[in-house]
């Protein structure tokens, strides 16, 4: 009993450390997460994957084997006292008892026997002496065993489906966990499981019209190819939303072949289907490699879009000057549910397609982009976003560039060009200057043109962090935030009146100058890649499938309910025994004895006394 | 005898007009859930008179609301009796308004002996309770009225099995209230119901958590019905031990010694709450492994959840093994029992807000 205690305390322990550290990860995580050190330390104790440790099964083992014992040591004990009625006591030995009453009625001990029965009670019968002995509640011995013998088989249940006969092969060095990222056809015959194999819980990523009858068992770092009795193919994968846009159902519909009959079946999360032994269930789903239709804007030229064909997972290349780039497009999501705000009010909403991907330059380094196709509302203005990141770490920076009154970036596109004319910059730089009351004299005009000039085509080079370097380097540290002021406020009003034309057609909503400005000015920090216009799309699903063989699992529901029943039995049956002694005619002494003392036993002796009264 | 037979033609006419009315949303385990159910409730009546008060009560609150609403989701804020008593969120305002009176009421009984405000501590408590079930019935017909593909059972997030935590630990303790004459140990349960109700308005007020959202595909299955209301008695019985322990520990520093029962009730109590919340967890946490292996294609994939399900059931293990096989008792048994809360706590909310994993939802 101290040993399965201590046992079954390390399992809790450890169960804690795996709960703790997130199980079955890439181990480049752990490396980053833990360092060099502490990394090989965990791994030595197979802390990424503790419920698979062999440490850990040989501890479940021991449990077993410990619970099987007790079961075993215990059970003709409890057997025989369930069978036996303890007799052999002196009358004396009865006043003895913590529930001892002694009563005076009219009845025989015949009688009194009759009355104890129908309370439930065995009368031990055929007893030569005038005590009469009685119990009632041996269920709940019975309990332990149920409950125990339900533990054993449970565990051994959870044993089969294990994969302890793997570590036995992989011990003897029959099989090999495979780590390298290989095609299936090219994996090595040892790290591949027989389709008879007796229980395993694999996965298997399908595309849309994709066929398969391999699927893969993760192990620690690595893989096995498990082969399957049937070929599986991924005839279309959907998904069902709310009106809200949430999703309420994934589901693939399926051709399974086996022996050349061909089965048709749709399943989705909480509807598997199951067949020969093996469940399928709906366990995940990515892009199968959706087709794409993009348009290319290079932010500070013209906006001559480029117009390119690709696919997800696909690579394109793309020359800009005199760089080489390559786009890795890696993700296509149709639906992007978000919660935006509205009024006051939190509202889930479908805000549309998105791409994402990498844009890498010849010596290999590369920056991720996430583009969604449809400006997003954000407080009553739209805006097409696009998010930069360098690493997979950081967060996504946004460039937020206003959609025009048709939600269109065309008014971004002219605003853009506009605002680059020599000519027009000069007139407007002009009627700045006339606007100007403060300035007097021929010079001080003259000197503010050139200034103003300057300092809006440092922006029109490098955004507001240009203005903000130069100030820091030419304005005197007291005066350069009343300058930083002057100076937004000039170029703002010289684009202003760059784009008149558009004011004026209204196709601009309100602070549309604004916000463009601030688009321009971040399209410095967005990084190499022209802005990606997402003009239409092919959606290919990949379905994740789940292959599961589980033979242990009827053994382990059969331990359950033993477990139900069991714990029941020994919690809410008691188990009494009294005995009866006629002391002389009429009187009678009765004692209770339970191996439990709760205060309702002795409420229930009194009850049972005072029934035998009447 | 009017209230044994109003019972009984409720139950049965709410069972038959489920069947009959409401066919086509259900399959048939969730019929079946329907009928046993039905059949429960009616054990439970005869077992525990009080509960039905409790639940006539709930059917007249909760179907005077449906009959206001008229099936228009828009009524909640035109109808002055749904606006502030009936809809579901009012009734539950109502439910976090009783219980902290409650309290305050079970405290005044302790400190004065006074038997008035006991009996109004215990009318409190009932009160609240009323109305929160009400509430969640309320809360499941708006659901519908939503639209009628988001309509589910409210507990399916954290701030509806707050709710429900909330109630099924108020109702076991009336009902040992009732049964053990133990009010005093009242302000002590009513501690722990207040710290959730605290946190519902907190979750209420600062994250919006009481909008009804619609079902990930993860939990849409007749399984929640039973896993999740299991659960949640596991839960409420085990808190209410450690909450009888809370006061054992204190009598025996010299705290409210007057006030408190004997050490021996009080045992008895920790003990029976425990072994009713052991036996309601075994079979919550068998059927989340009956459902996992169906949703997710295992019946058990050390999911933290999971895992943590498995602590706890260790740990109350322990702790029967304690006292039914070394006949233990006293002290280390109440230590243990508190103990065991901070342990629940943490299966119970500790892993949504620290572990990521497949039980995703509930996110704070
Ligand atoms: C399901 C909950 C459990 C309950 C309610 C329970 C209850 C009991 C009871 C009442 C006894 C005493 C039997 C008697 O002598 O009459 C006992 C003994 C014992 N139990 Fe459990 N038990 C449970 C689970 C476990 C588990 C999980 C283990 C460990 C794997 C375990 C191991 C033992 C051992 C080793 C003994 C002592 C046998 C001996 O040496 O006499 N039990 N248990």
């Amino acid at each position: 009993m101290k040993f399965a205690i201590a046992m079954l305390s390390i399992v809790a322990i450890a169960s804690i450390i795996g709960t703790v550290i997130k199980q079955s990860e890439p181990y480049n995580n752990y490396l980053i997460q833990f360092g060099q050190f502490w990394f090989h330390i965990f791994e030595s104790f197979d802390l990424y994957n503790i419920y698979q440790a062999s440490w850990f099964l040989v501890i479940l083992l021991f449990l077993v084997v410990s619970t099987s014992l007790c079961v075993s040591r215990n059970t003709p004990k409890i057997l025989k006292s369930i069978v036996n009625f303890q007799g052999g006591l002196q009358p004396e030995s009865l006043k003895k008892f913590k529930n001892y009453h002694e009563i005076e009625v009219k009845k025989s001990l015949a009688a009194i026997a009759k009355k104890i029965e129908a309370n439930g009670f065995k009368i031990k019968k055929n007893t030569k002496s005038d005590l009469l002995i009685a119990k009632k509640g041996s269920l709940q011995k019975l309990g332990y065993i149920f409950t125990h013998l339900a533990i054993v088989v449970i565990s051994i249940g959870g044993l089969l489906d294990g994969n302890m006969f793997f570590k036995f092969q992989q011990s003897i060095g029959s099989k090999v966990v495979e780590t390298r990222n290989l095609k299936f056809s090219e994996v090595p015959l040892k790290s591949q499981l027989d389709k008879n194999n007796f229980s395993y819980r694999a996965t298997l990523l399908l595309n849309e019209t994709e066929q398969n009858n391999k699927a893969l068992v993760r192990i620690k770092d690595g893989y096995l190819v498990q082969h399957l009795p049937f070929d599986i193919k991924l005839d279309k994968f959907h998904i069902e939303h709310y009106s809200t846009g949430q999703p309420k159902s994934f589901l693939s519909d399926l051709t399974i072949t086996k022996d050349g009959k061909k089965y048709q079946e749709t399943i989705s999360v909480n509807k598997p289907f199951s067949m020969d032994g093996i469940t399928i269930y709906q366990s995940d789903f990515q892009d199968g490699g959706s087709k794409i239709n993009l348009s290319l804007i290079s932010l500070f030229d013209q906006f001559k879009p480029i117009s390119i064909q690709s696919q997800i997972f696909k690579q394109n290349e793309y020359k800009e000057g005199k760089n080489d780039y390559v786009f890795e497009f890696d993700d296509f999501r149709e639906f992007n549910i978000f919660q935006i705000e509205d009024g006051n009010k939190l509202k889930t909403k479908n805000i549309g397609p998105s791409v994402v991907y990498k844009f890498r330059n010849n010596s290999g380094q590369a920056l991720e982009y996430q583009t969604y196709q449809n400006p997003i509302p954000q407080n009553d203005k739209f805006f097409f976003m696009s998010g930069m990141r360098q690493d997979l770490q950081s967060e996504f920076r946004f460039l937020r560039i206003p959609a025009d009154n048709d939600l269109s970036m065309d008014g971004y596109k002219n605003f853009v060009s506009n605002i680059r004319i020599k000519d027009n910059i000069n007139k407007s730089v002009d009627e700045l200057t006339k606007r100007s009351s403060s300035l007097v004299n021929a010079e001080s005009k003259e000197n503010f043109k050139n200034n103003t000039k300057e300092i809006y085509q440092i922006f029109l080079e490098s955004g507001y962090s240009g203005i903000a370097k130069y100030i820091e380097d030419n304005v005197p540290e007291d005066q350069q935030e009343i300058i930083a002021e002057s100076y937004i406020k000039i170029i703002y009003f010289i684009s202003e009146l760059l784009n008149q034309d558009l004011m004026n057609a209204n196709l601009i909503p309100q602070d549309f100058i604004q916000d463009a400005l601030n688009a321009y000015s971040d399209s410095f920090f967005y990084g190499p890649s022209p802005f990606l216009m997402l003009n239409d799309y092919e959606k290919i699903y990949a379905s994740g499938l789940q292959l599961t063989k589980d033979p242990g699992k009827i053994w382990v529901y059969l331990g359950s309910l033993f477990l139900v029943l069991g714990i029941f039995c020994m919690i809410y049956v008691q188990e009494i025994r009294l005995w009866v002694i006629e002391k002389s005619k009429n009187k009678f002494a009765i004692a209770f004895a339970s191996n439990r003392d709760h205060i309702d036993f002795e409420n229930y002796c009194i009850d049972l006394v005072n029934k035998l009264k009447k | 005898m009017i209230i044994n037979l109003s019972f009984i033609i409720s139950i049965v006419s709410i069972v038959a007009l489920g069947l009959y009315r409401f066919t086509a949303f259900m399959d048939y385990y969730e019929m079946g859930i329907l009928v046993l159910g039905g059949i429960g409730f009616i054990w439970l009546g005869f077992f525990w008179h009080t509960f039905k008060k409790i639940f006539l009560s709930v059917v007249a609150l909760s179907g005077l609301s449906i009959f206001l609403f008229n099936d228009d989701l828009q009524a909640q804020n035109a109808d002055f009796f749904l606006k502030y008593f009936l809809s579901s969120q009012s009734l539950i305002m109502w439910m976090t308004f009783f219980f902290p009176l409650s309290l305050l009421s079970y405290l005044t009984f302790n400190i004065k002996n006074n038997q008035f405000s006991g009996n109004v501590a215990t009318n409190f408590s009932l009160i609240a309770i009323v109305s929160g079930f009400s509430g969640l019935m309320v809360r499941w017909y708006e659901s519908y009225l939503i639209s009628v593909d988001v309509g589910h059972i409210p507990i399916s997030n954290l701030y509806e099995v707050f709710v429900l935590f909330c109630l099924i630990t108020g109702l076991i303790y009336i009902y040992y209230e009732g049964k053990a004459n133990v009010k005093s140990l009242g302000v002590f349960v009513l501690l722990i119901i207040n710290a959730a109700v605290a946190f519902i308005l907190w979750y209420t007020f600062s994250k919006n958590a009481d909008s009804i959202q619609p079902l990930v595909p993860a939990l849409q299955s007749y399984w929640m019905k039973i896993h999740v209301p299991s659960n949640f008695i596991g839960y409420g019985a085990f808190s209410i031990s450690a909450m009888i322990a809370l006061a054992y520990i204190l009598k025996n520093y010299g705290f409210f010694k007057k006030s408190l029962p004997s050490n021996h009730v009080m045992e008895d109590l920790m003990y029976k709450s425990i072994a009713i919340g052991f036996i309601f967890f075994t079979i919550a946490t068998i059927l989340g492994a009956v459902w996992a292996a169906e949703a997710w294609g295992g019946y058990w994939s050390w999911d933290p959840k999971e895992t943590w399900a498995l602590i706890v059931w260790l740990n109350y293990a322990a702790w029967l093994h304690l006292r039914l096989v070394k006949g233990l008792r006293g002290n280390v048994l109440a230590w243990w029992s508190l103990v065991g809360l901070i342990i629940t706590t943490f299966a119970f909310v500790g892993v949504n807000l620290f572990l990521s994993g497949l039980h995703s939802y509930g996110e704070l």
